[in-house]
């Protein structure tokens, strides 16, 4: 007779469950921090389970996309944070500390990803990349190379590792790219990147543009191993950074984003296929196109969706007519497009089209969206990095 | 133990083993079906099952859901019992697994879960530990041990300090 044997189960309970089956139930909570914030406060043990690297590791792996929580703003007269759900919580806390010696005593939102924020003093002569779960803080001196000369900036925060399937770029080193046009070379666009691990600056590089350009203020994009940037003119900047090497070059898009479109036009990562998108509203519509990339290298953009906009978010009793409908930000996984109307900010999930009213302001024109999984306090985010 | 009675074939030739729960209860199912828990299938492979499978910390009505479980996911495989049906379509699982976790409550579930995880059942452990996620999203810490009985051992203090840096839940 055979006999398979474990630990008598005559007492069945959670209290006789094993470590493992513990943490497959807490790995099924929904991916909003809050809720595996309160399962860890049941019992010591269940806080040792929820605080376990290998654990956190296989909560990112098991949800793939962190949940949206909010997003930051750099509107100074309101809260820096504004929740997508539920209350403010530590975030908000962290965020309402960002003060800064000397100017202006502001610190600028730049970009956010891989639950990093990427922030500016106003003249660019610092950057502090920020972990708003952990507190934890690092302040760059940028580049006398960048500083001397530039006109335009605009930078991103990002990890090597990203692209990967195990999403843990979120205890990587980071790097941060600067991009920029000088007064003096009206010829060319540059990039210059700081790394994290060795705590310095690479040597610029650039690539030539046919006519002056200008950088917009709005955060990039990142799709796959690479970062795009809106620039006029329907060009777009892309930096690469895979395969060991760093590249920059311009991509034509074929909407003209003038006039009523300027400002609101996006470049986006097109969730299904992690390709280039962009985004842009015209007659209340939100048009999505796709950047398709051939087999042979040659591309086209091909209209993906348009969503009705006036007809999904509640604007009766606005005169939305004649109000323009205004693109705010993207997760940055391009599943959720926060929209502002004259009724406020509104997240909208591009998949089921459900939305959520998140603010009544009509400030906020640019927003930088916050995603993240829990995060443990006291415990860092990122490894081996100094901090300030 | 009558180790002879453990000996079986189904008409479609199909082997048949015969698992024993703790409290001396047997069931006779296919290799198919019982092939669904990993650790019996190992013990297929090693061909150890021939005088039947002793389980003996999956109590009867535990292995009662879990045979009827896995009878109703074993696709096109032959089920031991008359009522049970051999195979079903896709509709007819969603129903039967829905109503199965719906109808489960501590600490029936826990033992479920128990057996699943000792077995290695994935689909069913996946199915029942979602139902206790589900059970605990939107509950207080309180609640939550109140629903599994677990106690409380974290110092009054501790539970201050914790709540106090746990600002994303507790923060009202």
């Amino acid at each position: 007779m055979s006999e398979a044997t474990a630990g008598h189960s005559s007492a069945a309970a959670a209290e006789s469950a094993p470590d493992d089956v513990i943490a497959e139930i807490l790995l099924r909570l929904p991916p909003h921090p809050s809720f595996l914030s309160r399962a860890s406060l049941v019992c010591n043990r269940w806080r040792r389970l929820a605080r376990d690297p290998g654990f956190l590791r296989r909560l990112r792996a098991f949800h793939r996309t962190p949940p949206v929580l909010g997003f930051f703003h750099n509107s100074p007269d309101l809260p820096r944070f504004v929740p997508a759900e539920g209350v403010p919580g530590r975030v908000a806390a962290e965020a309402a500390s960002l003060r800064r010696d000397g100017d202006d005593g502001m610190w600028w939102f730049v970009d956010c990803r891989h639950g990093r924020a990427l922030l500016r003093s106003r003249d660019w002569a610092e950057l502090l990349v920020w972990d708003p779960m952990t507190g934890e803080r690092r302040c760059i001196t940028v580049s006398s190379q960048i500083q001397e000369g530039a006109l335009d900036l605009n930078a991103a925060v990002f990890c090597a590792a990203s692209g990967g399937g195990d999403q843990d770029c979120y205890s990587s080193p980071f790097h941060v790219v600067v991009v920029f046009t000088t007064g003096q070379c009206h010829g060319r666009v540059f990039a210059c990147v700081y790394s994290s691990g060795i705590d310095a600056w690479g040597d610029p590089i650039s690539t030539p543009v046919t006519s002056p350009c200008e950088l917009y203020e709005e955060p990039p994009v990142l799709v796959g191993e690479a970062l795009y940037w809106l620039l006029d003119g329907s060009r777009i900047l892309e930096f690469e950074f895979g395969n060991q090497c760093l590249c920059l070059a311009l991509i034509d898009h074929p909407v003209e984003n003038h006039a009523i479109l300027k400002r609101n036009i996006r470049l986006v990562r097109m969730e299904d296929d992690d390709v280039l998108g962009l985004a842009f509203v015209k007659d209340f519509s939100l048009h999505l196109w796709a950047r398709e990339v051939a087999d042979d290298g040659a591309s086209q953009w091909i209209p993906r969706r348009a969503i009705e906009l006036d007809m999904i978010l509640p604007l009766e009793g606005y005169r939305c007519r004649a109000m323009p409908i205004w693109i705010c930000g993207f997760a940055e996984d391009g599943d959720v497009v926060f929209i502002r109307t004259v009724a406020g900010v509104f997240l909208v999930w591009l998949d089921t089209l459900k939305f959520k009213k998140v603010s009544g302001s009509l400030l906020m024109k640019t927003v930088y969206s916050y995603a993240s999984f829990y995060v443990p306090n006291g415990m860092k985010n990122y490894a081996s990095v100094p901090l300030l | 133990m009558a180790a002879a009675a453990a000996e079986a074939t189904t008409d479609g030739g199909g082997k048949m083993i015969i698992l024993i729960s703790a409290d001396g209860k047997r069931f006779e199912v296919t290799e198919a079906v019982a092939s669904q828990s990993q650790l019996i299938s190992n013990m297929i492979e090693d061909d150890c099952t021939e005088n039947g499978v002793r389980l003996p910390n999956v109590d009867g009505d535990i292995l009662t859901m879990v045979v009827d479980y896995c009878n109703m996911h074993a696709g096109d495989a032959a089920a031991a019992g008359d009522t049970m049906k051999a195979s079903s379509t896709e509709e007819e699982l969603k129903k039967f697994d829905a109503e199965l976790v719906q109808a489960l409550e501590n600490p029936v579930l826990f033992k479920l879960i128990l057996a699943a995880n000792f077995l290695n059942i994935k689909s069913l452990l996946d199915m029942t530990c979602q139902r206790v996620a589900d059970m605990m999203s939107g509950k207080t810490p309180e609640q939550m041990r109140e629903t599994f009985s677990i106690e409380n051992d974290f110092t009054p203090e501790e539970e201050a300090a914790i709540r106090q840096e746990n600002a994303w839940a507790f923060d009202d």
